[in-house]
C-alpha cells in the first residue's frame, strides 16, 4: 500500500462509526453547536434506489445489498471448531439498515444484577437515570407501542405514552398469541422503531416486511432516516463515508490526539479533534482501541484495566420453528410480531439465573427463502417448499448470557482484511448458566407452538452469534481497575475519548439492545456537550 | 516500526492461534498444490476439452453459455426442481419469462468465480455421462440423469460432512483420485448449481402462482393482514 503523507485536519469532535449510537451522538452534538466529523466505514445508501424491493427478483437483489464490496472488509477469524456468524451492517446507519427495528427498554433489575441475583455485576446508572433518554429516542424515532389494558405488564415504569400506535399481529402471530394465552402467558405487541403514522416526515408503515433487506419508503426509522439528517441540518456535522479508522493517537498530554484512518481511496488521513468517540460496535471498537497501541498504552488504548474487548457477550438465541394446517401468509405486515417477557425475571425454581424474552419472528417467509431453508433438491423438495410456505412461524429467543471474562475480541495476530488491517478474533462460548437457561428455553418454546396448534415442530437450537446483538467488550463501571469507561462512557484512562456502542454495557439484558444504546448515547452526547461548556475538553 | 513491534508483540501474545493459522495454511497449499499437480496428469483430457470450451465461447454472443452449455442446464434445472403433480417446475420458466438456462447464465455472466465452477463442471457431467456409453449428459434417459446427479449429490454429501480424521483424510485422497478421474469439478460446482436453479425458479412467477404469493412486497406493501386464498394469476401483482 501506497503511504502518503496524512491531511492534517481539526474538529471539536470525531465520532468513529454511524449506528445506533455514532449516529445519535453526532446529531445530538451538532445540535449542540459542536462541529463534528463521523467517519463511516461503509457507505450511505439510498433507500429509493438501493432497496429494490418491488420487483420478482427483490429476494435476491436483499441477499447482498448490505454486503461489503470486498469480501476480506469484515473478515474475523474464530478459535479452532468454533461457529459463531457475526452479522452487521457498516454503512451510514450501521446495523440499524437491516435490523427489525426491536424496541424494547431493559428493565429495572437489568441494572442492578449483582445485586438482586447475585451474578455478573450492576450497572453504575440504574434504570431511572436512562428513562428520560429512552423517552427521547422514542419519540426522535417515532416508536409505536401498546399502553393501557394492551400493555405489557413485564414493562418498566414510563414517564410518556409510546409515540405511535402498537401495529395489527398479523394471522401468524394470532395463532402464537392464542398458544400463549392458552399457557396462561402475556403476548403483546413489541415496541417497533416504526411509526404506525406518519412521523417527522416520514410515511407510515405499509407492513411490506421488508424491514431487513431495506425499506424503501423510509417508514422504519433507521438512524440514517432519523438522526443523520437532522445531524446534517445543524451545518455542523459531516459524513465522511467508504472511511475506515485504524488508530487513534495520543498526545503527549496523554490525550487522545487524532485519528488515523483510510478515506474512500485507501488514502491514510489524519484528523484531529478535542474528543473522540469510538462507537463502532462491540467487536469494531475493541479492535481499533487495541490497534492504537504507543508507548504509554503498550496494551491498546485505554486499556490499563486489560479489560478491552473482554466479556465479550451476545444474547441466546434458539430459534423454533412450527408448522400449521392452515395458511398463516406470515409475510404481511412487520417481520417481528409479538413479545412474550414472563420468562423475564429470575425465577428460583430454576437451576439458573436471570431469563429471556420471546419473539415472534416472521422474517423471511417469501418464496425463494422457505425454498432455501429446505435441504436438498428434486421432487422431495419441491414438495416440502410447498408444504411450508406460507404454512409456518416462528418464535426465537433473547436470552440473557452471562457476561464471562473467558469470552472476548482480540486481534487475529496473522489474518488482515483488505486493508492489511489485524482483523478481530472472536471467543464467545456458552458457559453453565447460559446452557441451563438454553435448555428452558427449547424446553418452553416447543410447549408454545405446541400450544398454538402447530402439527410439525423443528429447529429449536441455539445458534452462535444469530442473536446479531453483541455486546459488553468496554464495560462500564466506576472502578477503573475493574471496567474501561466511567458512568458517562468516558474512558477512564483518557479524558477525551468516549464510547458510544453497545461496548460499554455491563451486562446485556434480554431485550434487543439498540434502544438502549441509543439512549445511552443521547445521554453521553449530553455529557461531552456539558464538558465541552465547562472547558474540560 | 511501531507496527512492525505491535505485530511482533500481537504473535508472542498468541502463540496458539499463530500455530494454527500457519498449520492450516501449509495443509491448504498442500492440498491444492497437488490436486493441482493431479489434475495436469489427469487421464481424463480435462485441460484439452476446456481449451475446446473457451475456443467455442469466443465471438461475439448474448449469453454466457454455449449452445451445449445452455441445453445441459435446462436439463439439470429439470431434475432439481421439477415438473410433477404438485405444480410446475423450472421447464416452465421459459413460458412466462426467462428459461432456467438464460437466468443462471445471467448469474454466471456477472461472476468469474461462477464461470470457473460451470466450465468445469458441465464438462465433468458430459463426462460421467460417458461412463454410461452416451457422450454426453443431455442424451442419457431421464432415470439415468438423475442417478448420475445423485451420485455427485452423495460424493458432496460424503466430502463435506465433518467427520473423524482418519475419514477426513480418506476423503482426501478420494478427491484427489476424482480430480485425476476428471469427476471432481462435477462434484464442486453442484452445491452453486442447485442454489443458482432455486434462485432462478423461486425468483420466479411461475413458482409465484404455483404457492400463491401475491408479492412483490413494495410499493404496494400488505395493508392487509388476513392471507389471502392461493388465486393463480390473480394472486401476483404487476
Amino acid at each position: 500500500m501506497v503511504h502518503v503523507p496524512p491531511k492534517k485536519q481539526t474538529t471539536d469532535v470525531v465520532v468513529i462509526g454511524c449506528g445506533a449510537g455514532g449516529g445519535v451522538i453526532a446529531k445530538e452534538l451538532g445540535e449542540a453547536g459542536l462541529s463534528v466529523v463521523v467517519l463511516e466505514a461503509g457507505r450511505r445508501y439510498d433507500p429509493n434506489t438501493d432497496y429494490q424491493t418491488n420487483g420478482v427478483d427483490f429476494e435476491v437483489r436483499g441477499k447482498t445489498v448490505f454486503a461489503p464490496p470486498d469480501d476480506r472488509r469484515d473478515r474475523y477469524t474464530l478459535p479452532l471448531g468454533n461457529w459463531f456468524a457475526l452479522s452487521r451492517v457498516k454503512g451510514v446507519g450501521g446495523s440499524t439498515l437491516h435490523y427489525l427495528a426491536i424496541s424494547p427498554r431493559m428493565h429495572e433489575s437489568d441494572f442492578r444484577v449483582r445485586s438482586e441475583d447475585g451474578v455478573a455485576d450492576d450497572w453504575p446508572i440504574s434504570y431511572q437515570d436512562l428513562e428520560p433518554y429512552y423517552t427521547r429516542v422514542e419519540y426522535e424515532l417515532g416508536v409505536s407501542g401498546p399502553d393501557g389494558a394492551q400493555a405489557n405488564p413485564f414493562e418498566p415504569p414510563r414517564s410518556k405514552p409510546y409515540p405511535t400506535a402498537p401495529h395489527t399481529f398479523n394471522c401468524a402471530s394470532v395463532r402464537v398469541q392464542q398458544g400463549a394465552q392458552r399457557l396462561g402467558l402475556h403476548m403483546v405487541r413489541e415496541p417497533l422503531a416504526i411509526p404506525t403514522k406518519p412521523w417527522n416526515g416520514r410515511p407510515a408503515c405499509i407492513g411490506a416486511s421488508t424491514c431487513n433487506v431495506g425499506c424503501s419508503i423510509s417508514a422504519k426509522s433507521s438512524i440514517d432516516v432519523t438522526y443523520v439528517p437532522k445531524a446534517l441540518a445543524t451545518g455542523r456535522v459531516e459524513f465522511r463515508t467508504g472511511c475506515m479508522a485504524r488508530e487513534i493517537t495520543v498526545g503527549s498530554d496523554g490525550k487522545a490526539r487524532s485519528v488515523i484512518y483510510f478515506d474512500v481511496a485507501r488514502q491514510e488521513q489524519e484528523i484531529i479533534a478535542r474528543a473522540i468517540v469510538v462507537a463502532g460496535n462491540a467487536v469494531e471498537t475493541p479492535r481499533l482501541l487495541l490497534l492504537s497501541t504507543s508507548s504509554r498504552f503498550p496494551h491498546g488504548l485505554a486499556n490499563s484495566s486489560g479489560l478491552v474487548g473482554k466479556y465479550f457477550t451476545e444474547h441466546l438465541g434458539v430459534f423454533t420453528y412450527g408448522r400449521f394446517s392452515e395458511r398463516l401468509d406470515p409475510w404481511r405486515g412487520t417481520p417481528s410480531g409479538g413479545l412474550i417477557q414472563d420468562y423475564y425475571a429470575t425465577d428460583a425454581h430454576n437451576d439458573f439465573a436471570r431469563g429471556w424474552s420471546i419473539v415472534v419472528t416472521n422474517s423471511a417467509h417469501w418464496p425463494l427463502s422457505v425454498a432455501q431453508r429446505v435441504p436438498g433438491w428434486g421432487a422431495q423438495h419441491k414438495a416440502r417448499t410447498k408444504q411450508l410456505f406460507a404454512h409456518f412461524t416462528g418464535v426465537c429467543s433473547i436470552g440473557e448470557q452471562l457476561p464471562d471474562l473467558r469470552n472476548h475480541v482480540k486481534l487475529d495476530p496473522i489474518v488482515k482484511d483488505n486493508l492489511d488491517v489485524p482483523v478481530p478474533h472472536l471467543v464467545n462460548r456458552t458457559h453453565a448458566n447460559d446452557q441451563a437457561m438454553i435448555k428452558a428455553i427449547s424446553v418452553r418454546l416447543q410447549e408454545l407452538l405446541e400450544a398454538a396448534g402447530a402439527i410439525e415442530i423443528w429447529g429449536n437450537e441455539h445458534i452462535p452469534g444469530h442473536s446479531a446483538h453483541y455486546l459488553g467488550t468496554c464495560r462500564m463501571g466506576t472502578n477503573p481497575a475493574t471496567s474501561v469507561v466511567d458512568p458517562w462512557c468516558r474512558t477512564h484512562d483518557v479524558s477525551n475519548l468516549f464510547i458510544g456502542d453497545g461496548s460499554v454495557f455491563v451486562t446485556c439484558g434480554a431485550v434487543n439492545p439498540a434502544l438502549t444504546i441509543s439512549a445511552l448515547a443521547t445521554r453521553t452526547a449530553e455529557g461531552i456537550a456539558a464538558a465541552f461548556r465547562r472547558g474540560e475538553l | 516500526m511501531q507496527r512492525a513491534k505491535s505485530t511482533l508483540v500481537r504473535w508472542a501474545a498468541s502463540p496458539d492461534l499463530v500455530t494454527l493459522h500457519l498449520t492450516r495454511g501449509l495443509v491448504e497449499f498442500s492440498e491444492a498444490t497437488l490436486g493441482h499437480v493431479v489434475t495436469m496428469l489427469s487421464a481424463s483430457g480435462a485441460a484439452r476439452q476446456l481449451k475446446q470450451r473457451h475456443t467455442e465461447r469466443a465471438g461475439d454472443r448474448a449469453g454466457w453459455f454455449t449452445a451445449a452449455e445452455s441445453a445441459l442446464v435446462e436439463v439439470l434445472a429439470a431434475l432439481i426442481v421439477p415438473s410433477d403433480e404438485t405444480g410446475p417446475g423450472a421447464e416452465q420458466m421459459g413460458l412466462a419469462g426467462r428459461s432456467a438456462a438464460e437466468t443462471v447464465d445471467e448469474l454466471v455472466k456477472r461472476s468469474p468465480r461462477r464461470q470457473s465452477l460451470y466450465v468445469g463442471g458441465l464438462l465433468a457431467l458430459d463426462r460421467l455421462a460417458k461412463t454410461t456409453g452416451k457422450s454426453r449428459f443431455v442424451e442419457l434417459s431421464r432415470e439415468d440423469q438423475l442417478q448420475l446427479l445423485q451420485f455427485v449429490d452423495r460424493l458432496h454429501q460424503k466430502w463435506s460432512t465433518p467427520q473423524s480424521h482418519v475419514t477426513k483424510i480418506k476423503n482426501k485422497i478420494d478427491v484427489l483420485y476424482r480430480k485425476w478421474s476428471g469427476v471432481f469439478p462435477a462434484v464442486e460446482l453442484f452445491p452453486s448449481l442447485v442454489q443458482d436453479v432455486l434462485q432462478a425458479f423461486y425468483a420466479h412467477r411461475v413458482s409465484w402462482v404455483w404457492l400463491g404469493y401475491d408479492g412483490p412486497p413494495m410499493p404496494e406493501g400488505y395493508p392487509g393482514l388476513d392471507p389471502r386464498s392461493p388465486k393463480p394469476e390473480a394472486g401476483i401483482r404487476s
